[in-house]
């Protein structure tokens, strides 16, 4: 019981944009697939709607092949990113629009309308237009829309991406509990890592057409498989040791006015620049030896911060236990 | 501040040009019209001053009523040609590639800005009785009446049709280049049909620019006389031609100018038909 993509490849033209791709996604998961712009995370989500077709590979779910049958034919509904809420019908009628078509009894129509917009706490709304919205209510009609019809997988392309930051991380929140109450799986394309980081099971990462790394949010921060997942997912710091790039999280990364203890790897630099950041102080450190660094320190630990002005000789470490190595790609 | 309302002052002398334009040159012929439509032809031409009621009533003469109705439908199907045709057109536009697009956009417009005359004149040339149609077809061995295929009501609609087709794709075609094409995506994914596609996104959403396309189309030809004088000959008499009769060869000008009124009357009817039922779909949108 699951959705699994088996040696997906996808060219545009001459140029390919998703590379031998294989990937299962469970049920009930939400699971995002996350990466820069023209990674080939939305052509994936479009070919496992269907509104693209595979060059070569197998799209199956519950072990039954999909890439033949057409999109509207298939159990997913799309969220998408301009929401495309048909602007001639009323909220009631968008989200009624597809069981109309799969000819469900207008009692029950009413009813799963009702329950839809209660879901998403917007009964009052059902008779309203979707120009007389706001983007945050348009977004829930959408979603709503789409699970209306209790597909197997709810897929979304970058669905919060038009929405202010404040509206962004309410909706975060709530469409995660929605799909919580609702139990379905959910496919969630976005380009922003603190998104995927809140709101996912699970997190593939793409690059140019290539699966980076599939894992728990929780996994892929602490331990990413490859550079590129370190740098993209959270900030990382880059610090050379015995002529290997060694990456270091910020919050494992130490500052000090004192030598370090000695099972910890060292550096000599100078503060050119602290932001206060509320619960912590960004300290960015030059090292002796080239290149920049960040450090967080606690803004309770008052003392200290005083020491650290602008311009400071400081020692910065770290210890070897927290530190990433990866092959050179 | 003083300049600027003295500039003010200035501008709104230069929109009451178009004002007299339109006094002088639109409604004053129209009140002289309807003046005239009450009149008694004089017995040499020209209009003798006598107030009756006499045009109106001839009118609602059976010969007359026949060509009224059959301008109206020969209008009406020409609008549903045009829009038969310009719909699906349309669409095929606004999916193809920008630069192929444009290609097909130019293949409209270059006939579109050609003028009428020539292109209808070539046309009535081309399959005149005496034309390189008939002598195609007198040589690939058809036998025809060389008199029913050079002017017949069904080449008058053919020049209807090419005519006033353009004026139906162009608010088509900005209609749907204009919606949100994922709009037809959305509703395939919520597993409509291509048929449930056209008829519950595509057409409420492009309704208003048909109605409008359909106006473009309707009124120029219900007052249309060149291309039946030209493709119809005698065989096809319509409104415009009655009309142009009564003033140029009959020399009736009172019940011309009364054709005309219920020409114009027909055409209000029509105008505000369509404009109350675009703004009818506008108040649900």
């Amino acid at each position: 019981m699951a959705l699994i993509l088996k040696n997906i490849v996808k060219k545009f033209n001459s140029q390919t944009v998703v590379q031998d791709l294989s990937l299962k996604i469970e049920d009930g998961e939400f699971f995002s697939l996350l990466g820069p712009s023209g990674c080939g995370k939305t052509t994936l989500l479009r070919m496992i709607s269907g509104f693209e077709t595979p060059d070569s590979g197998q799209i199956l779910l519950d072990g039954q092949d999909l890439t033949p049958i057409p999109s509207n034919e298939r159990p997913f509904r799309m969220v998408f990113q301009s929401y495309a809420l048909f602007p001639h019908l009323t909220v009631g009628e968008n989200l009624a629009f597809g069981l109309k078509i799969q000819k469900t009894p207008k009692e029950e129509i009413s009813e799963r309308v009702e329950n839809a917009l209660n879901l998403i706490n917007m009964l009052d709304y059902k008779n309203r237009f979707p120009e007389t919205l706001s983007g945050g209510q348009c977004q829930r009609v959408a979603v709503a829309r789409a699970f209306i019809n209790e597909p197997r997988v709810l897929l979304l392309d970058e669905p919060l991406s038009a929405l202010d930051k404040k509206m962004r991380d309410h909706m975060q929140t709530e469409l995660r509990a929605i799909q919580r109450k609702l139990n379905i799986t959910f496919i969630f394309v976005t380009h922003d890592q603190d998104e995927a980081m809140t709101m996912s099971d699970r997190i593939a990462v793409m690059e140019r057409g290539y699966l980076k790394q599939v894992s728990s949010p929780h996994e892929m921060y602490s331990s990413p498989a490859n550079a590129f997942t370190a740098s993209f997912l959270g900030d990382m710091n880059v610090f050379v040791h015995s002529g290997q790039k060694v990456f270091i999280r910020p919050e494992r990364t130490l500052v000090s006015l004192s030598p370090m203890a000695s099972d910890l790897v060292s550096y000599s630099g100078e503060v050119i620049n602290k932001l206060f950041k509320g619960v912590f102080w960004d300290v960015y450190v030059r090292l002796s030896t080239g290149g920049v660094v960040k450090c967080l320190v606690d803004s309770k630990n008052e003392d200290m911060m005083e020491d650290l002005t602008i311009g400071k000789e400081v020692q910065v470490g770290y210890s070897q236990v927290y530190a990433h190595v990866f092959e050179t790609e | 501040m003083s300049s600027s309302t003295k500039n003010a002052k200035n501008m709104s002398f230069i929109s009451l040009i178009p004002s007299v334009w339109f006094g002088v040159f639109l409604l004053f012929p129209i009140l002289m019209t309807f003046l005239m439509s009450f009149q008694k032809r004089g017995t040499y031409g020209g209009v003798e001053w006598v107030f009756h009621f006499d045009n109106y009533i001839r009118v609602f003469d059976l010969i007359y009523l026949k060509i009224f109705w059959k301008s109206l439908l020969l209008s009406g199907s020409t609008t549903l040609i045009c829009l038969v045709i310009a719909y699906p057109l349309a669409w095929a536009l606004v999916t193809l590639p920008q630069r192929t697009r444009s290609v097909f956009l130019l293949l409209l417009i270059i006939p579109f800005l050609t003028n009428m005359l020539i292109r209808i004149y070539a046309l009535k040339v081309i399959t005149a009785f005496d034309g390189p149609f008939i002598a195609l077809l007198v040589q690939m061995g058809i036998e025809v009446d060389r008199f029913t295929v050079s002017q017949n009501i069904w080449l008058v609609m053919y020049g209807m049709v090419t005519t006033y087709l353009p004026y139906m794709i162009f608010p088509l075609y900005a209609a749907m280049d204009r919606m949100n094409f994922s709009l037809v995506e959305a509703a395939q994914d919520l597993g409509a049909c291509p048929r449930h596609v056209l008829f519950q996104v595509l057409v409420p959403n492009t309704y208003k620019a048909a109605v409008t396309g359909a106006s473009l189309v309707f009124i120029p030809c219900l007052g249309e006389y060149l291309i039946p004088d030209l493709l119809g000959g005698a065989k096809s008499m319509l409104m415009g031609n009655l009309i142009t009769e009564q003033f140029l060869k009959a020399r009736d000008w009172p019940f011309g100018a009364a054709l005309a009124m219920i020409l114009i009357f027909l055409l209000m009817i029509f105008i505000f038909l369509s404009s109350r039922s675009k703004g009818g779909a506008s108040g649900k949108a």
